[in-house]
This record gives C-alpha cells, sequence and structure tokens, in this order.
C-alpha cells in the first residue's frame, strides 16, 4: 500500500511535469522533431515555470513539515507563522527603497528577513503553552509585517511600486531558466540535508528532554531547522513571490494518503506531493479550466489550503472531545 | 556494560533548580553503585524529578557537578551521554504519530533486539500501533523498552509506574530486576516504592526534603519514611 501511494504519486509528477512541458497555447510534440520555437518555448518559458513549480512546491512543502515536527504543531507553516511575510519584507525594503533587483539580491534579502522572523518565533515559542498562541503570534507577525510593508509601498516610487506588486502576486512564471535551476539545485541540496535529519526529526516528536537523552542536540537542530527553513522560505519567496498555503497543507495531505509517520517516509513523499500539488495548482493558473485567463496561484492555493486548516481544526477538535 | 572508570555515579555538592538563583534542592551529595536499584523519595514538588534531569545530565546544575565512571555528565556530548544514560520521562509523549516499533529501533541497534524487547514485554502486536492511539500506561511501557533498548550503564526513571495497571506494575518490577541482574544501574524518583522495598529489591533510598538530600536505611519500613517527609 505504502509503495502503491509512492507509485501513484510519481506517476502523478511526471504527467503533469510533461503536460506543462508539451500543452498549451503552442502544442509540442512528446515525441517527434522540435521547431526552433519549440526549442524556445520549452527552454525559456514553461521548463523555468515548471522548475520553479517543482522547486517552489517541494520546498515550502519540507518547510512545513519540518516546522510542524518541530513546533509539534500541525498548523504551522512558513506562511502560517509569518516566514513567507519575512521573506517579503526583505524583497520590499531591497526593491521599495530602490536598492537592488537583481537575483541574488533579492533572494538573500528574502532569506535574511525569513531566518530573522523563524529566530523571533523560535524565541519566543517557549513562552506559549498552548500551540493556538504561537498561531495566534505569527498571524500578529503578518499583520505587523503587512503594514510595514504597505508603509513601505506608500513611500516607494511608482516602477519600485509596480515591480513589488507584480512580485507580490506570486506565481511560479516569473523566474529565468537560470534562476529556475538556481532553485531547482538550492532545493535539491536542501531536501538532502533535511533527509539526513530524519532520526532526529523522528526522535524530536517524543519530546524535547527524551530526544536529548537519546543523542539529539537540540541546539543544532534548531540552528539547522532556521537556516534550511530561511534559505529555502527565502529562495523560493524571491523567486516565485510569496506563495500561500502550500507549506502548511502538503504535509496533511501526504499525512491523508499514507500511514506512515517516520520521517524517512514523509520527508521525499512531502515533497514529491508538494511538487506535485504546486504543478497541479499551476494548471488552474495557467486556466486549465477554461476560464481562458486563469487565477491568481495565491487564489487557487488558498482555496485548496483555506479548507484544509478548517478540516484539521476540526478533527483535532473531536479529537480533544473524544 | 561496564564503560571504564570508577563505576559509579557521583553528586558532589550539586544545587539544582531554575533560573540563576532560585535552587530547588541547595546541597546533594551522594554515590551510586552500579548494577543496583536507586531510589530517590520525597513529597511532591521536593525537586525529585529536577535532580533526576540533572543527574541524566539533562538540566543544568546551579553548582556542584556529576560524574558517570568519572565523567563529568555535563561535559559530555547529547551523543556520548546517550551511550551512557538513558532516561524516561514521567509523562510518555502523547502526540507522536510513530509507530511503536518504529520507535524502539530509533534506540535499538537492530530490529531482532526489537523483537526481542517486544516479546519480553509480551506485545508483540503493539509493533504496529501508533503511539498516540495508546493509553497513557502503555506509552509509558514502550518508553521503558525503549530506555532499557538503549542498553546504558545507567537508566533514569521518572516516576515509572504512574500510569501503569497493578498487571503491568508487576511486569516492570521484573524487568527491572532482570536489567539490574544485567549489570544496568536504575535510578528511580518514584512515589510507589512500597512493594520494591517489601521485595527487598532496592539498595538505596534518598530522601529529599526541604531542599537536601539525605541517604535514609533502604531496608527499614517505608512508615518512617513518610513521617520523615512529613517533619
Amino acid at each position: 500500500m505504502r509503495h502503491m501511494t509512492a507509485i501513484a504519486i510519481c506517476l502523478l509528477f511526471v504527467v503533469l511535469a510533461i503536460s506543462h512541458l508539451v500543452l498549451g497555447d503552442i502544442e509540442v510534440p512528446v515525441f517527434g522533431q522540435w521547431s526552433t520555437l519549440h526549442e524556445e518555448i520549452v527552454l525559456h518559458v514553461r521548463l523555468p515555470r515548471l522548475l520553479a513549480a517543482v522547486a517552489g512546491g517541494a520546498g515550502l512543502s519540507l518547510c512545513g513539515l519540518m516546522l510542524q515536527t518541530w513546533f509539534g504543531n500541525p498548523l504551522a507553516g512558513p506562511s502560517v507563522l509569518g516566514i513567507s511575510s519575512g521573506a517579503g519584507l526583505g524583497v520590499a525594503l531591497l526593491v521599495l527603497l530602490g536598492l537592488s533587483t537583481g537575483w541574488w539580491a533579492t533572494a538573500s534579502a528574502a532569506m535574511l528577513g525569513s531566518m530573522l522572523v523563524l529566530l523571533l518565533v523560535l524565541f519566543v515559542a517557549h513562552r506559549f503553552r498552548s500551540t493556538t498562541s504561537l498561531l495566534i503570534f505569527g498571524l500578529m507577525l503578518n499583520y505587523v509585517i503587512g503594514a510595514l510593508i504597505t508603509v513601505l509601498q506608500s513611500e516607494a516610487e511608482q516602477e519600485a511600486l509596480q515591480q513589488f506588486v507584480f512580485w507580490g502576486m506570486g506565481t511560479f512564471g516569473h523566474g529565468s531558466i537560470e534562476t529556475g535551476i538556481a532553485l531547482m539545485l538550492s532545493v535539491s541540496l536542501a531536501c538532502g540535508l533535511v533527509w539526513a535529519m530524519h532520526s532526529s526529526l523522528d526522535l524530536w516528536t517524543l519530546g524535547r528532554v527524551t530526544a536529548r537523552s537519546m543523542g539529539v542536540n537540540d541546539r543544532q537542530l534548531r540552528w539547522r531547522l532556521v537556516a534550511l527553513a530561511g534559505v529555502l522560505t527565502g529562495g523560493i519567496t524571491a523567486v516565485c513571490g510569496p506563495v500561500a498555503f502550500l507549506g502548511l497543507a502538503t504535509p496533511h495531505v501526504v499525512r491523508l494518503l499514507t500511514r506512515e509517520r517516520s520521517h524517512r517516509v514523509l520527508i521525499p513523499l512531502t515533497a514529491l506531493t508538494g511538487a506535485v500539488l504546486a504543478m497541479a495548482a499551476d494548471w488552474g493558473v495557467k486556466g486549465v479550466l477554461g476560464t481562458g485567463q486563469g487565477w491568481p496561484l495565491n487564489a487557487v492555493l488558498s482555496l485548496i489550503g483555506g479548507p484544509m486548516v478548517i478540516w484539521v481544526l476540526i478533527s483535532k477538535a473531536s479529537a480533544a472531545h473524544e | 556494560m561496564n564503560k571504564g572508570g570508577s563505576n559509579v555515579l557521583r553528586v558532589e555538592g550539586v544545587a539544582v533548580g531554575y533560573g540563576r538563583d532560585q535552587s530547588v534542592i541547595e546541597q546533594a551529595d551522594m554515590c551510586l553503585d552500579h548494577g543496583a536499584v536507586h531510589l530517590l523519595i520525597g513529597r511532591n514538588g521536593a525537586g525529585k524529578s529536577t535532580l533526576l534531569r540533572a543527574m541524566a545530565g539533562l538540566h543544568p546544575l546551579q553548582k556542584g557537578r556529576i560524574l558517570v565512571n568519572d565523567h563529568s555528565i555535563h561535559a559530555l556530548t547529547d551523543k556520548e551521554r546517550a551511550a551512557w544514560v538513558a532516561y524516561v520521562a514521567s509523562t510518555p509523549p502523547r502526540t507522536s504519530q510513530l509507530r511503536v516499533g518504529e520507535v524502539l529501533e530509533l534506540a535499538a541497534k537492530d530490529r531482532s533486539e526489537v523483537t526481542a524487547m517486544l516479546s519480553a514485554f509480551g506485545e508483540e502486536r503493539w509493533w504496529d500501533r501508533r503511539l498516540d492511539t495508546l493509553s497513557d500506561g502503555e506509552a509509558q511501557r514502550v518508553m521503558f523498552a525503549r530506555a532499557l533498548l538503549q542498553n546504558t550503564p545507567w537508566v533514569f526513571m521518572d516516576e515509572p509506574t504512574a500510569f501503569l495497571d497493578v498487571p503491568s506494575k508487576r511486569t516492570f518490577w521484573n524487568h527491572l530486576a532482570v536489567a539490574a541482574e544485567r549489570g544496568q544501574s536504575l535510578i528511580l524518583a518514584t512515589h510507589d516504592y512500597e512493594h520494591l522495598v517489601s521485595r527487598g529489591a532496592v539498595d538505596s533510598v534518598h530522601l529529599i526534603h526541604r531542599g537536601a538530600l539525605q541517604a535514609v536505611e533502604a531496608h527499614a519500613a517505608p512508615d518512617e519514611w513518610t513521617q520523615m517527609m512529613e517533619s
């Protein structure tokens, strides 16, 4: 059963990836000769978008899984805890103050922003006894950072403002082939590093003291989490803009699909499912539903993610009543 | 089981508590032999759990030092410490969704050890059960089995029988005796000592009272200890 789920997700991954490369206004043949136009479309339009969707989906979902495990909170995620907003603030400072718009500068600012917010969250997290308080703290952070960004926007030059608003809508379609490859490589490396922590993450579910008694260095684990979640959320947000719900919802989709709870299995499955969900959502964005124009990415993701959060809340509440 | 050094655990001039000055125990000195069962007793809030966690190297000391076979337990890395001491917390994990087999495999060297441990507990059917579907008592027994599988010379247990039913307690005492015979040293912070004492299974008892630690006669009547706690 476990293998069936993994095989099904792999198949979906391949089908969606190929569909994104070959289908569209101009169809590209899977087998057969490609014209220069075909090459141009695939290499410079569809492949960068596909790489951004796969890397973005996998990376944000892994972040969600790591954060949910670390905080022991099923509703933790990069967008919920304000980490994506932190990345957004980093980008806003850079773009709206007219400092730089280069990819590396944007990515660094986004990573720094998300790491600083995550550090703040980690700093205050142990003061909260209830997991709900942590989520409310994240919500407030989102408001405050959102307000700061609005202030920056009101002070910004017209051109910078346009650029920022465009970025802020969130899409997998803004990057170039270079940024797509860079993002894919960083996310693959980060996936490997997260996977190397699978035993520690399993032990962490047994509680901090027990995990430490079994050899987990909690400080080291925390710093790795900050670095990885910061790099992943920052890098992805820099390229794709703020992407809602993917990080929070994917681990729950995986938990619905499989009974496996060991991180040895959860990590690759979550990355893969995240990529599949991102590619599926991107068909909504491209307008597969026949609406022509397509829907904004965050609208599509919120339509999936919002009900998911409500479902988790309801199932948690009914479990508490039992 | 012997990992070298003098085969004892020494607590020397230890103060433990929370923050820099708020001490729960102001002065603790003791020397525990290896391969024996030791009890830490005291009233609720006396500081048993804090001292026990400190002895396992999982809580910082305000002063003094704790030596396990001549090594300062607080100077070891987490990995090194996990080879010397195992620890069972007073409350079992409630939210982990790992399967029992997976939890035990995290502590064991290989799968056959886990199988042997589960059959020693008479609970082979637990392998596939998720930890969050077990009762507190069942989960606590899994955590005890997990600590034994860590195969350390010293095992610390905080209220290990708090959630157990009477038959499970009996099995627990038996496992304790087997572990001690195998050469493991077991240190228990517990209120549930009468049965152990009546079996003559206890080698030392230390009472924590009013912030101080004192050794009491291990074979005395527990009633005397109760009177000392009330004094």
